[in-house]
């Protein structure tokens, strides 16, 4: 399947530099225009975004994320739609297990309740 | 016979032009402004986003086509004309809920492909997706086919050449000036390939892309 050149633009080493040092506050201008912005330069944006938090992924060794998978726009695309739709369940497993080692005693839980009438 | 092998042509032509914009360079220049500059016959055109003042004469121009369209009887909303398809056996609304259902499909194979590691299981699907995508715009291509004489679908028609009209500029001595006085000018002395051009340049800049 054929990719998108705005979002191999985008994915690019170059403009992701870019990108993370205007993230970081650095002033650099992307854009000619500072602001009216066009349609394609809003979704390059998006895309901008979108990589970077791709690499984030694959830079803190996030599972089923790859240099291949950001290459390739189904995959990148699917990815992101399989963490966001699994993202609850991923937060809670996280949470859990954090709670889990934040409060491990080595003593059984025990819930007290009140008695019914 | 003539007029079909000059759209051919046309169309190749067109085509060839678009393929330049997989050029990496060509998408910079895209997004380097919110103006998109190209050249057309050895000549420098572009075209801008549209100011107050050229969205209101737009306004106008869209209305009063949009009068001119509604009153005529020859002419017909898109509902009469999916009324019409379907006495014929054409079902546009059916076409409607097939689209949205290989969508959904997609979406489906989508998370099947993120799910997973493994390559040939990813490529495999990914074929699937192709062959649903491609499913998709043969069922667009032929919804707009059947729609493309609906008052609705003729006046965004005429509003994308009216904003051409508006905002494409010529690069004369250094300086901008329009490339047409007016609609009746572009309409009488625009070439076809100018106006697919601009037509997508301007697409870049105020709706969406594909490219």
């Amino acid at each position: 399947m054929k990719n998108n050149p705005l979002r191999e633009l985008a994915r690019s080493f170059e403009w992701q530099c870019l990108y993370t040092n205007v993230k970081n506050n650095i002033n650099i201008k992307l854009f000619l225009n500072k602001e009216d912005l066009s349609r394609i330069q809003i979704l390059f944006l998006e895309y901008l975004e979108f990589y970077y938090n791709l690499y984030i992924d694959l830079y803190t060794e996030e599972a089923l994320i790859s240099q291949e998978v950001i290459d390739n726009d189904l995959w990148a695309d699917s990815y992101i739609l399989w963490k966001r739709k699994n993202r609850d369940k991923l937060n809670n497993n996280k949470e859990n297990r954090e709670n889990r080692d934040k409060n491990f005693t080595g003593i059984p839980k025990i819930t007290f309740t009140k008695k019914k009438k | 016979m003539e007029e079909n092998k000059n759209k051919e042509q046309l169309a190749k032509d067109v085509t060839d032009k678009l393929k330049k914009i997989n050029d990496l360079n060509e998408v910079e220049n895209l997004i380097k402004d919110n103006k998109i500059e190209f050249e057309f016959k050895n000549e420098t055109y572009r075209v801008r986003k549209p100011n107050y003042k050229e969205r209101s004469q737009l306004h106008r121009l869209r209305s009063i086509k949009k009068q001119e369209l509604v009153f005529d009887k020859a002419y017909k909303f898109r509902n009469q004309w999916i009324e019409i398809y379907k006495e014929k056996g054409i079902d546009i609304e059916k076409i409607d809920k097939d689209i949205a259902e290989m969508y959904l499909q997609i979406e489906d194979i989508k998370l099947k492909i993120g799910s997973t590691e493994a390559k040939e299981i990813k490529e495999k699907l990914s074929k699937d997706v192709e062959e649903l995508e491609l499913k998709i715009n043969r069922l667009i291509i032929d919804k707009r086919d059947y729609l493309e004489f609906s008052i609705e679908d003729m006046i965004t028609e005429f509003s994308n050449i009216a904003l051409i009209s508006l905002v494409l500029e010529k690069k004369a001595e250094d300086k901008w000036i329009k490339a047409f006085i007016d609609i009746d000018d572009l309409l009488a002395n625009a070439d076809d390939l100018l106006l697919a051009l601009a037509s997508n340049n301007l697409g870049a800049l105020i709706f969406s892309l594909n490219l």
